[in-house]
């Protein structure tokens, strides 16, 4: 085996592992925010004469900032 | 015994002579049980180019032996030799030397019968002792006269029909007389394994009369053929003036008319049609050469040369090395003896092909082929491939000969159209000969079928630059290079080889982790269902769930909408009433008839991952937006939403990049190949079978 073949080799197995923790450690995905809204508080923001929840309709996750 | 005509003494085996020529007045001499009779004299032969003399002994295989006797025969393709002799343990065989091929075979003691020379064919098979036989040539060979002891009656001028046959590394020759053959076996013979106790100088055995003189200390060098004590004249090389040649002469004279110095010590004969001198650098193994003046082709089997053909001047082109010039080819040093053309006639094309004959210094000849700017050396094979039907076969049939798996290339009819230069066979000029070519790169097969013989050779790719290196010429100087040779290899460095391998072992990886990935369902810990409608009116609340661990989850939602589509909000709450994360999912199906065909477009179900800081319990908050095309519309499709999470998942999405990756590297990998070999085949029958497609 040539020593650009060995290279190649042991860079793909590195890529594998990456690869392969990224896929079950859930890179990229969503996680939880560091400063969670309170439910009650997105939805007292903003008119809602019956007090339904509005944390969608009031921005979601930055309703509270 | 006494000689009946001269009363010399000559040697006689009892036991196995029947004929004997004695040395002395070349008188033929037949034995039978009570009287030795004369029958004539014998013709005297040419003193033969190899190391074997009447009378020579030496061991073959570590069997001492001695030469008995000898034949000499004719025939289309040159001459031959035919060696009797006489082992220690009282057995006999035959060495065959024609040129540098031996054979050595043995006389069975039964002739074949039944067997009929006009039914065979080259390429054929024949069945001799219930065993099976390719017949490589059929001739008619003339017998030019015989030597010493031998153990049956021969005939100056007799004709006699003969095949040879071969199987495997066998070797046999059917000599046709009378109602049977002669059936001779044995095998081919390399010259290592044949030791000679002297030289024939040694041994005092040098010719005399009309026979050639040797120079001494030089077998190689031949003086010029004298006559008993009469001296003969010569032409000049140069201004072609008869010159007499004095019996004191050495090895060169000056030509009085033109004082050029002439060599002595080569065989030269005169052109046929323009008697101009030709010298032959062969010597005694030239049957062929081309006048340079007169464009004509001599048979010089004999010093009276025949006419074979006379070229025509459109037929040739200046050869790409010329004759004589050096080259050193894998080690070893050749010069270029003769060059020829071949023209392949294919359905109002004609294809050529060069080849120039290498003669070594010592040792086998080799070819080398030039044929659309590419190069191969070519060597006869002596064990060759027994299947008749490859010389008709379709492109890329394989068939399996030495240890390799081969393909038919092309198969056609060409024909030898201009020589120049000597070559150690007949040249069958204009004769059409059957040829197939088969591959294995970077090596090429080639067969070769005239009326009397089937030839087979190998041949090896030449890399250009190796080629220009041999001769010492620059590579701009060789012909340009037209698509891919026959047998060219795939050119490829190592690491282009092996990084396809390993690209393709990590492509095989990510495809299996992604087909698993994509189908592990992981374990569904919570799942409901909300109606879209209502959780486009308010924003929706699930009744609580446990996630039993933390990691990696996802939620999936299926909807079934029709020629609609949703837009789905949720949101995963915690235990405190916390919104952690938010996810997002849409589906969208629609379906159709156009144009007589059904159509669908989208898909009904989604899903989306998210990471799960720890355990507990949890609920998901929905919202809905939906429509039936691109607007919102004021109420989302009347659908119940199911949902369902699931842990133990695995993204497949990252493996997939990995598959492109390597994917990719090894399909440009295979294109190059492919590509390659595309451009290879279509110079092939192959290709003609799917133009006729």
């Amino acid at each position: 085996m040539t020593k650009a073949s060995g290279v190649l080799l042991v860079v793909m197995f590195a890529l594998f592992f990456a690869i392969h923790v990224a896929s079950v450690e859930g890179f990229g995905v969503e996680a939880p925010d560091d400063e969670p809204i309170s439910l009650r508080e997105a939805s007292v923001r903003g008119p809602d004469p019956q007090g339904r929840i509005r944390y969608f309709r009031n921005g979601g996750l930055h309703a509270g900032k | 015994m006494k000689c009946p005509s001269c009363a010399a003494e000559i040697e006689v085996d009892q036991t196995l002579a029947h004929l004997v020529v004695c040395r002395f007045c070349d008188s033929t001499v037949l034995l039978d049980d009570r009287v030795a009779r004369l029958a004539g004299k014998m013709a005297a032969l040419a003193v033969p180019r190899g190391p074997l003399f009447t009378g020579a002994a030496g061991t073959l295989d570590g069997k001492r032996f001695t030469v008995l006797g000898r034949i000499r025969y004719g025939y289309s393709a040159g001459l031959w030799d035919e060696w009797f002799l006489r082992f220690d343990d009282g057995t006999t065989g035959w060495i065959s030397e024609d040129g540098e091929d031996l054979s050595f075979e043995v006389l069975r003691e039964r002739p074949a019968l039944g067997l009929l020379w006009q039914k065979l064919r080259p390429g054929g098979s024949v069945l001799v002792e219930q065993v099976s036989w390719h017949v490589d040539e059929k001739d008619v060979a003339v017998c030019e006269g015989g030597e010493g002891q031998l153990p049956f009656a021969i005939r100056a001028g007799r004709k006699v029909p003969f095949v040879e046959l071969s199987r495997g590394q066998e070797f046999a020759t059917l000599e046709f007389e009378g109602e049977g053959a002669r059936v001779f076996v044995g095998y081919r013979l390399d010259r290592q394994r044949l030791a000679l106790d002297r030289t024939r100088q040694e041994a005092g055995r040098v010719a005399d009369g009309l026979e050639a003189e040797r120079a001494a200390g030089g077998e190689d060098r031949a003086r010029v053929v004298k006559g008993r004590g009469r001296t003969l004249s010569i032409r000049c090389d140069a201004c072609a003036a008869p010159m007499p040649v004095p019996e004191d002469a050495g090895d060169s004279l000056e030509c009085p008319s033109c004082h050029a110095r002439v060599d002595l010590a080569a065989r030269r004969v005169d052109c046929a049609k323009c008697a101009r001198s030709l010298r032959l650098a062969g010597g005694a193994e030239t049957r062929t050469v081309t006048c340079p003046a007169c464009r004509t082709v001599n048979d010089v089997r004999t010093d009276e040369p025949k006419v074979l053909a006379t070229l025509a001047a459109k037929a040739g082109r200046a050869p790409l090395f010329k004759l004589g010039t050096g080259a050193t080819l894998r080690g070893r040093a050749y010069r270029v003896a003769a060059y020829c053309r071949y023209e392949e006639l294919e359905e109002g094309v004609r294809y050529y092909s060069d080849e120039y004959y290498l003669r070594p210094e010592k040792g086998e000849p080799v070819w080398l082929v030039t044929e659309r700017g590419h190069f191969m050396l070519k060597q006869e094979l002596a064990e060759r491939p027994q299947d008749p039907s490859l010389f008709a076969a379709e492109a890329r049939r394989t068939f399996r000969y030495g240890g390799k798996d081969w393909s038919v290339f092309e198969c056609g009819v060409d024909k030898l159209i201009w020589v120049d230069g000597e070559l150690p066979w007949v040249a069958q000029v204009g004769d059409p000969c059957q040829f197939v070519d088969a591959i294995a790169p970077p090596f090429m097969l080639s067969g070769e079928k005239s009326k009397t013989e089937v030839e087979w050779y190998r041949s090896e790719y030449l890399p250009r630059e190796e080629v220009a290196a041999a001769f010492g010429i620059p590579e701009a100087k060789l012909p340009a290079v037209n698509g891919v040779g026959p047998c060219e290899p795939f050119a490829e460095t190592d690491f282009q080889r092996e990084s396809w391998w390993i690209m393709l072992a990590f492509l095989a990886a990510y495809s299996l982790c992604w087909f698993v990935a994509l189908a592990e369902t992981g374990t569904t810990v919570a799942r409901g269902t909300v109606g879209a409608v209502e959780a486009a009116a308010d924003e929706v609340l699930s009744a609580p769930f446990t996630i039993p661990e933390a990691g990696l989850a996802q939620l999936s939602v299926h909807a079934p909408v029709d020629n609609a589509w949703l837009a789905l909000d949720a949101a995963l709450v915690d235990a405190e009433d916390k919104v952690l994360l938010g996810l997002d999912a849409e589906v969208d199906y629609y379906h159709g008839y156009e144009g007589g065909e059904s159509w669908s477009e989208g898909s009904r179900s989604s899903s989306s991952f998210f990471w799960v800081e720890s355990p507990g319990t949890y609920r998901l908050l929905f919202f809905a937006v939906g429509g039936f095309d691109e607007a919102a519309a004021a109420q989302p499709p009347r659908v119940d939403v199911s949902w369902s999470i699931e842990t133990g998942v695995t993204q497949a999405s990252y493996y997939f990049l990995g598959m492109l990756l390597t994917g990719a590297w090894v399909l440009w990998g295979w294109f190059r190949s492919h590509s390659f070999e595309t451009e290879r085949w279509k110079h092939s029958d192959a290709d003609d079978d799917d133009d006729d497609d």
